[in-house]
């Protein structure tokens, strides 16, 4: 709990203007939280919380650039985080990416004094969610993600995954090729895994996961492994088995 | 009613068979006349195909079903035996009359002669009409089927068109009353002017489900207040740019066949974009072609594709209204999605007329 004398520093996030003043005009009948900053989007909502650390966050969950749930994740976790949206479908994702509170617009005045008590409780408490119950909160049951988003030192990295080229697991670490560039990002590979499509992204390798639609051909590599080369001649490691599932995929 | 009797030509047909049949009594009453014999077998053939005619009603009310095969093998082989006897009967009396032309006395006699032969092809004649009722019952019910099947599926189309019209979208309700909500707290006048907006549109997309066509220009205008709800929430955000011509908005749509191209551009493209540029829709009659153009701005870096339910739907109401006359095309660019649709130009009048 901070001081109960300290201002508690609040950021809203949502793309829509109304929903904007309505958070501000509600935040004025709570005088020891004070609004520092509103954010359209959501890299810019991530830009805010860098720059002014907030003790809570008001997240709309659809807005353009990152959704509410790509910026969660790119936050640190002692930012608490309320979540304001039109649909309910995202609730149990919410909770279980630790949010505090899930306020379903339209919201009363009653409901989001509420929602700053909760806050009020969990201030100080950082949030301890696991990389892979946030990779699946950010793409949904049944889905697989459609991109990553990654913060890579001061900048915020968006990569299509229809552009990645392969992935390499170390450690917590993962590494993202893409082209000429590659990231890094805080996660295991096996976690990172379970969020692609398996259609087009196979583990070929203890530490590589390969693109399929990357593959121009398999060389022997000695010891019964392969080696796959890519169409730009990068080559990645196979694995005897990675080389069973790599097949199956291909339908070869 | 009996088929053949609904139908001249099949009877004719059905009774041209019996005549070629009558070949069977003949040759076994060997007659010494020749004709006499002929006459009293075509007579007699015929009649026999007439009276048995009933036999259809005995055949529907008895359908062949392996759970009940003895008793319609009972009840036909004792109708069998009865409608033997009658062809006797059918002889004897045809006989009567005949045996009045002078060289032909000698016929009751020949016609007793191959009495029991007479019964036997009685009978195996009655099996015949009987396995023919049979054939045809058969044939009448597949053809209910079929067509039992058509009108569920025509019914099927029509629920499942019925289900295709736009829906109002909860979660546009739901913003939308946030944004009441929220202007509310600093300009009534607006909040005032969403409510009725919105009450319009909601009354709007009631209306449109009781009508299958409206004019293109009325379906524009229920976009329009769908369309200055959400400027109310996103603002500068959301421009529209239109060119509808005179002679297009008077064309016949189906109803309720923009709305979800148009809730596509906002919910796909505008909400999800910081400047998405404006939302355009042209409209134009190319003589007997109407063509509409929806485009909007797009998230360069989709987080998941979607938006393909309203298309399906807007495709299946083409179809099911135009059949392959009316066309779909996507144009997708990196920032740019476009709709083009191209269906025939029906107006009031031209519908009336035709």
């Amino acid at each position: 709990m901070t001081d109960a004398g300290a201002a508690r520093r609040v950021l809203i996030a949502d793309d829509e203007e109304p929903a904007r003043r309505l958070l501000l005009e509600y935040l004025r009948a709570h005088p020891a939280w004070t609004p520092v900053g509103q954010a359209k989007n959501g890299l810019e909502a991530v830009q805010l919380v860098k720059e002014h650390a907030p003790d809570l966050l008001l997240l709309d969950v659809q807005m353009p650039k990152l959704d509410g749930f790509e910026v969660l994740g790119l936050l640190a976790p002692e930012t608490a985080v309320v979540f304001t949206t039109a649909f309910d479908e995202y609730a149990i994702r919410a909770f279980e990416v630790h949010a505090v509170d899930y306020l379903l617009k339209p919201f009363s005045a009653e409901r989001f004094a509420q929602a700053l008590d909760r806050a009020a409780v969990r201030l100080g408490t950082p949030r301890t969610v696991t990389a892979p119950v946030l990779a699946q909160a950010a793409r949904g049951p049944g889905t697989h993600l459609e991109r990553l988003v990654i913060r890579d030192g001061a900048e915020i990295v968006i990569i299509p995954l229809d552009t990645v080229d392969y992935v390499k697991g170390q450690d917590d670490y993962v590494e993202v090729f893409h082209g000429s560039r590659s990231s890094l990002t805080q996660q295991t590979l096996q976690s990172l895994e379970t969020s692609l499509d398996p259609a087009h992204f196979v583990r070929v390798h203890r530490s590589y996961v390969l693109n399929v639609r990357r593959v121009a051909r398999l060389e022997p590599w000695g010891n019964g492994s392969k080696l796959a080369v890519l169409h730009d001649g990068r080559t990645v490691p196979v694995s005897r088995s990675g080389e069973a599932r790599l097949k199956a995929v291909l339908g070869v | 009613m009996h088929p053949l009797l609904a139908q001249r030509r099949s009877l004719s047909a059905y009774l041209l068979f019996w005549a070629g049949l009558a070949v069977v009594p003949w040759l076994l009453v060997r007659s010494e006349h020749a004709l006499a014999g002929g006459a009293l077998a075509v007579a007699t053939t015929l009649a026999f195909a007439l009276l048995t005619l009933p036999t259809w009603y005995l055949c529907r009310a008895l359908p062949l079903a392996p759970s009940r095969i003895y008793r319609v093998l009972s009840v036909q082989l004792t109708a069998a035996v009865a409608w033997s006897f009658a062809f006797l009967v059918l002889s004897k009396a045809f006989v009567e009359v005949l045996a009045l032309v002078p060289d032909w006395q000698r016929l009751p006699h020949e016609v007793d002669r191959a009495a029991a032969a007479l019964l036997g092809v009685g009978a195996l004649f009655y099996l015949l009409v009987a396995s023919f009722h049979y054939v045809l019952t058969e044939l009448e019910q597949r053809r209910d089927a079929v067509e039992r099947e058509g009108a569920m599926a025509l019914h099927a189309q029509r629920a499942e068109l019925f289900a295709l019209r736009a829906q109002v979208h909860p979660h546009f309700l739901f913003n939308s009353l946030n944004t009441v909500s929220a202007l509310i707290g600093y300009d009534t006048a607006k909040a005032r002017e969403a409510c009725l907006l919105l009450a319009e549109y909601l009354r709007g997309t009631l209306r449109g489900q009781g009508h299958s066509l409206v004019a293109l220009g009325e379906e524009w205008a229920l976009s329009e207040r769908y369309l200055t709800v959400e400027q109310l929430r996103l603002g500068e955000r959301l421009r529209v740019e239109v060119a509808i011509d005179e002679d297009a908005a008077a064309c016949l749509v189906p109803s309720l066949l923009l709305q979800p191209l148009v809730e596509n551009a906002i919910t796909h493209g505008v909400a999800r974009v910081d400047e998405p540029g404006p939302v355009r829709v042209r409209a134009e009659r190319r003589g007997p072609r109407l063509a509409i153009e929806l485009d909007n701005g797009l998230d360069p870096e989709p987080r998941r594709h979607d938006g393909g339910v309203g298309l399906a739907n807007v495709r299946a109401r083409l179809a099911a209204e135009y059949g392959d006359d009316a066309l779909l095309r996507i144009e997708r660019e990196a920032d740019r999605f476009k709709v083009v649709l191209d269906l025939p130009a029906r107006t009031r009048e031209t519908t009336e007329a035709s």
